[in-house]
């Protein structure tokens, strides 16, 4: 009886010692992480630092360098992020500048994604850049100088920001130079995007800036689960969806601006609005060239009472 | 109880403390999922100062460009952060057209900061 009394002792010891250890490691000193990574951000950190992506798109315009540093936050899908990020932003009254280049970099990003011949391959040795251009102009290869192994933003196309516009025959296109330092701390994921990109120069906006959209078809339906949805598909003059274009809605008393492919599962040149019933709106496009007038919920019928019905616009760039 | 059992008992604390240690910091360490941008890696964080260098030469407006490098923040202030950015741009092999945009940036902050105008 003694001597098994004179274990408990020993595992009493072990017990106290354990919940010491762990105060210890958890809250009197715990571990310190100062060298974090931006997927480990906070969701509006996120939303502040995708922003920053987005914005800075538009004035360095290198879509590679604005994939890597997607890529950095470790979104499921970089353009759902962007276009979720987008409908929360329009929600919270944001300002227009951020929606826009938001649904901007959202529609390159789609437009890229649509070429065939674009790739991108994360690889963390040199790799050769070979830039395809447009048929009758020679290939061109670029090979990085060195390694890479932390920077998110690379390859750089020095010679050229804007290489799908701007390549010339004779540009000899070089990638910046990589970097290397070292961190107290591995982050879990590779945070070292080196793309191998196949560029086209020759792309071209799925909606080409200054063609109008034209109605090509108009219907109204009967939706008890949608009541007064006014529904948006635009579409370029290829027949793809056109992502990332301004809608702006307006009603007696108010005015509402929108954008095309926030809700990509419906279609990147999807857009919707809510009308009330027995109201009359005004839906412009391409800077009210297009506009259409009288736009009204119709009334429907159900075993529940009447409720507003649905509208279904298609547009379509010459 | 006899001396032999408090030794016994005290080493059992610290084997305890040593299980403990090896399970909080191990095991199962406390987890930072919603860091904030001032814990960012130095290059990380040098890449966040050249996105809004990169807006700065679009927008050229200095105030914008404190209120984004803020949540870099902690005690340092933007134009010591854009310094610091610089400083690593430097002495990293950057692009040249990158370390631009950052003197750029630093140097519009600096007299920003000197006017005692307030973002």
């Amino acid at each position: 009886m003694n001597e098994s009394k004179g274990y408990w002792y020993l595992l009493t010891g072990l017990a106290v010692g354990i919940v010491l250890g762990i105060l210890y490691a958890w809250a009197i000193a715990p571990l310190e992480y100062t060298n974090t990574s931006p997927d480990t951000l906070r969701a509006n950190f996120k939303d502040e630092y995708r922003l920053l992506i987005a914005l800075s798109h538009q004035s360095h315009g290198s879509l590679d360098r604005t994939r890597a540093r997607l890529a950095l936050l470790a979104d499921f899908d970089p353009i759902t992020a962007l276009g979720e990020q987008a409908q929360r932003f329009l929600s919270a009254n944001a300002s227009k500048e951020s929606i826009q280049a938001l649904a901007d970099l959202s529609e390159a990003l789609q437009r890229e994604q649509a070429l065939p011949t674009s790739t991108l391959m994360i690889d963390a040795t040199p790799v050769a850049v070979t830039i395809t251009l447009a048929a009758g102009l020679p290939q061109q290869t670029a090979i990085p100088t060195t390694t890479d192994s932390l920077s998110p933003f690379e390859p750089l196309l020095e010679a050229t920001p804007t290489p799908e516009l701007s390549v010339a025959p004779s540009t000899s296109a070089t990638l910046a130079t990589g970097r290397t330092s070292t961190a107290s701390r591995t982050p879990a994921k590779s945070a070292t995007p080196i793309a191998s990109a196949t560029l086209k120069p020759s792309l071209t906006p799925t909606a080409t800036p200054g063609a109008p959209f034209q109605l090509i078809s108009q219907e109204t339906f009967c939706e008890f689960t949608q009541p007064g949805l006014l529904q948006i598909d635009l579409q370029n003059a290829a027949g793809e969806p056109a992502a990332g274009i301004e809608i702006s809605i307006t009603w007696l008393g108010g005015a509402e601006q929108f954008f095309t492919g926030l809700k990509p599962e419906l279609g990147y040149g999807y857009a919707d609005f809510v009308m009330m019933a027995d109201m009359e709106y005004v839906l412009s496009l391409s800077n009210g060239v297009t506009r259409i007038t009288e736009l009204q919920a119709p009334m429907c019928d159900s075993s529940e009472g009447a409720y507003p019905g649905s509208i279904w616009l298609q547009f379509r760039q010459p | 109880m006899s001396p032999q059992r408090w030794i016994l008992f005290a080493l059992s604390i610290l084997v305890g403390i040593a299980l403990g240690l090896i399970y909080g910091w191990v095991i199962s360490p406390v987890e930072y999922v919603d860091t904030s941008p001032d814990s960012l890696r130095a290059d990380y964080r040098a890449d966040y100062v050249l996105m809004v260098a990169e807006i700065y030469q679009t927008e050229q407006d200095p105030g914008k460009a404190i209120r984004r490098l803020a949540l870099l923040g902690g005690a340092t202030l933007p134009h010591e952060i854009a310094a610091e950015a610089l400083q690593f741009a430097q002495t990293n092999p950057y692009s040249p057209q990158d370390i631009l945009l950052l003197q750029n940036l630093s140097l519009a902050l600096q007299i920003y900061n000197a006017s005692g105008a307030q973002p």
